[in-house]
């Protein structure tokens, strides 16, 4: 098990309705009055391309360190344009049509969620081991893990880790067939939820080790990612176990990989995507999870479900909550449906604040959770 | 220990649909049962072609693994375009519809990990469960990041593997290629310790990640051929060097003999 203290940092992120992290967390601690149910995207590949090179260039580490830096993508779709045209050409294809085809990317054809992969690193110069993980959404989540292992197994000395995905006509039809979305607002854990909002995003982060010397001239407070744990549940495509199996034991590993007790944890930024079933099952893991309830809170109802992007979006305000000592209500929670838990709801919460979880589920069972810590210079 | 990685056995499926692992008996063993829904206790929708042939090879290699042992097992795989014929169906059905009556079935596939995922649903896998893409070089990667993981203890066996479809003619050019054709490549890794009672039949040296520019034109896969000569020839006699460049990143494992 990785022993070393991982450091995070540089911390950026952007949606199709914000444009920097501070710009999200804001409008967190005091939701706006309206929120759109989908992003309006005139151009995806250039929302996908403008969002997730925003996102990178404002977490890039100096030019000197990016000779050995990696870099790993985490997204469900990647330029989900792109492979509509692939799709929309094979189609063609098959009804004796090439010359659509042959008309995409140059005639080089489609790569897949490689080709950004590609672009990217090239494009910022990261010279390290550079891949795309891509596991529903948990991927960004799981994309700051595998950093974190990089760093702590010496394969780079720092990862840069960008998660995003675009919520276009593809993905918002599918939701739409899945009836998921909801018809008025996302009002995650409320009595009168009625289904997720779609967001576009991207967030970035540099994941290093702390190094001796650097650590002793370090100044103020730094975000560390102490532990963490993936799981499947094994039950079901789309919908979670109901008795929340994958959630518990994701949750128990970062609790153990951190060596911190259940107690410990001053409050969880939970996955709450406003669905009936995601809200109980989380319910059901805190409950088991927690005899003293730290305090609970969601933000997919500003953000909307920003798919492969929300667990690092996610753990960015997270790093913002510990860092301002701030914890922002639920967006759109107004009756909890389950009242006898520790919700956060209509105005933050203004507390001492070390340790955070951040969970999230996706399609096909997967949970992964991240126990985050506030370290002063010398806490370590 | 570092070098304490061995792999247990493997299994391939070429794009002709033959398997390639005799060691196992592969031809003795029966087509497993339609995929059932734990959620509901009924039969599923029957999963892609290529969902279905992994399964199928899956169940081989899993065969005699107990359910305990599955439960705290990893999946580490990787695939270039493995949700490309989901991809298609759905895409088709909103086209078809001006996206009113998209496919809820199609769209909840349409993921690179689905077939993953299906694979835990299928064996009662409860371990991580990860889906990497690095061009040709994906199904090594997953390889080294298995290896990764095991070494540091945070967990002792996964099913690895690659899975993609891959065209009949030039590998990497989707224009002029008039088939595409599912290719499947399955094994166990782990410490020895995690299956006491399955001897090893490959150790594994070293597993790395590092930069290069160099670009293979490949699948996924990266040809089946390569993998399976390599892990014939790790398993008789020699020590061989696994290699595969994609996207920036180079993937390199060194395999022998037990």
């Amino acid at each position: 098990m990785t022993k070393s203290p991982i450091q995070l940092t540089s911390f950026s992120a952007c949606t199709s309705e914000y444009s920097s992290l501070e710009d999200i967390f804001e409008a967190w601690v005091t939701p706006p009055a309206k929120v759109p149910l989908f992003p309006d995207h005139p151009d995806e590949s250039i929302a996908w391309k403008s969002l997730v090179e925003k996102a990178m260039e404002a977490a890039l580490p100096l030019e000197k360190d990016r000779d050995d830096c990696g870099f790993i993508l985490a997204t469900t779709k990647g330029d989900i344009a792109a492979l509509e045209a692939t799709l929309d050409a094979e189609n063609e294809k098959t009804t004796g049509n090439n010359d659509v085809l042959r008309n995409l990317d140059g005639g080089r054809g489609y790569g897949g969620i490689s080709q950004s992969v590609q672009a990217l690193g090239d494009r910022f110069q990261l010279r390290g081991p550079r891949f795309c993980v891509s596991t529903a959404c948990t991927s960004g989540l799981v994309g700051l893990i595998e950093a974190a292992m990089m760093v702590g197994a010496g394969d780079a000395p720092r990862v840069l880790v960008c998660a995003g995905d675009i919520a276009g006509r593809f993905v918002r039809d599918g939701f739409l067939s899945l009836k998921a979305i909801s018809s008025t607002t996302c009002r995650p854990f409320d009595v009168h939820r009625d289904g997720l909002a779609l967001g576009s995003a991207a967030a970035a982060c540099l994941v290093q080790r702390v190094e001796k010397k650097k650590e002793k001239k370090k100044e103020g407070a730094t975000v560390f990612l102490t532990g963490w744990g993936i799981s499947s549940d094994a039950v079901h495509m789309t919908a979670p176990d109901r008795q929340a199996g994958g959630l518990i034991r994701a949750i128990r590993q970062a609790l153990a990989m951190a060596d911190i007790d259940a107690g410990q944890i001053d409050a969880v930024l939970l996955h709450g995507t406003g669905t009936s079933y995601n809200d109980a099952m989380e319910t059901v893991a805190m409950r088991e999870i927690f005899s003293r309830r730290p305090l609970l809170t969601a933000v997919k109802g500003l953000t909307g479900h920003t798919l492969g992007a929300s667990g690092l979006l996610e753990t960015a305000l997270a790093s913002r909550m510990l860092q301002r000592q701030i914890v922002p209500p639920i967006t759109g929670l107004r009756t909890p449906e389950y009242p006898d838990m520790s919700w956060v709801y209509t105005i933050p919460r203004y507390q001492p604040l070390k340790t955070i979880l951040k969970t999230a589920s996706g399609f096909g069972g997967m949970n992964a959770a991240v126990v985050l810590t506030l370290h002063d210079a010398d806490g370590l | 220990m570092k070098d304490d990685v061995f792999i247990f056995r493997w299994i391939a499926q070429d794009s002709r649909g033959n398997n390639k692992a005799a060691e196992m008996g592969v031809e003795t063993v029966k087509k497993p049962p339609p995929a059932f829904s734990h959620y509901t206790g009924r039969a599923e929708r029957s999963v892609s072609s290529l969902g279905e042939r992994a399964r199928q090879l899956a169940s081989l290699v899993l065969q005699d693994i107990p359910a305990k042992d599955r439960q705290t097992m990893a999946v580490f795989l990787g695939t270039m375009r493995g949700a490309r014929e989901e991809d298609l169906i759905f895409q088709r059905s909103r086209k078809n519809s001006n996206g009113k009556y998209s496919s809820p079935a199609a769209f909840s596939r349409t993921l690179p990990s689905t077939v993953a995922a299906e694979l835990t649903i299928e064996f009662g896998i409860r371990g991580p469960l990860l889906v990497f893409t690095a061009g040709a070089a994906s199904g090594l990667l997953a390889s080294v990041r298995a290896i990764r993981w095991i070494q540091s203890g945070n967990i002792s066996l996964a099913l690895t593997g690659a899975l993609d479809w891959s065209h009949a003619d030039d590998c990497h050019n989707t224009i002029y290629s008039t088939s595409y054709s599912p290719q499947i490549l399955f094994y166990l890794i782990g410490r020895r310790s995690a299956l006491p009672g399955i001897y090893p039949m490959i150790q594994i040296k070293q597993g790395q990640l590092k930069y290069s520019s160099a670009q293979n034109k490949q699948r996924a896969i990266a040809s089946i051929t390569h993998f399976v000569n390599a892990f014939r020839l790790a398993s008789t006699q020699r020590v061989n060097i696994q290699e595969k460049s994609g996207i920036g990143t180079l993937c390199q494992i060194i395999m022998g003999p037990v």
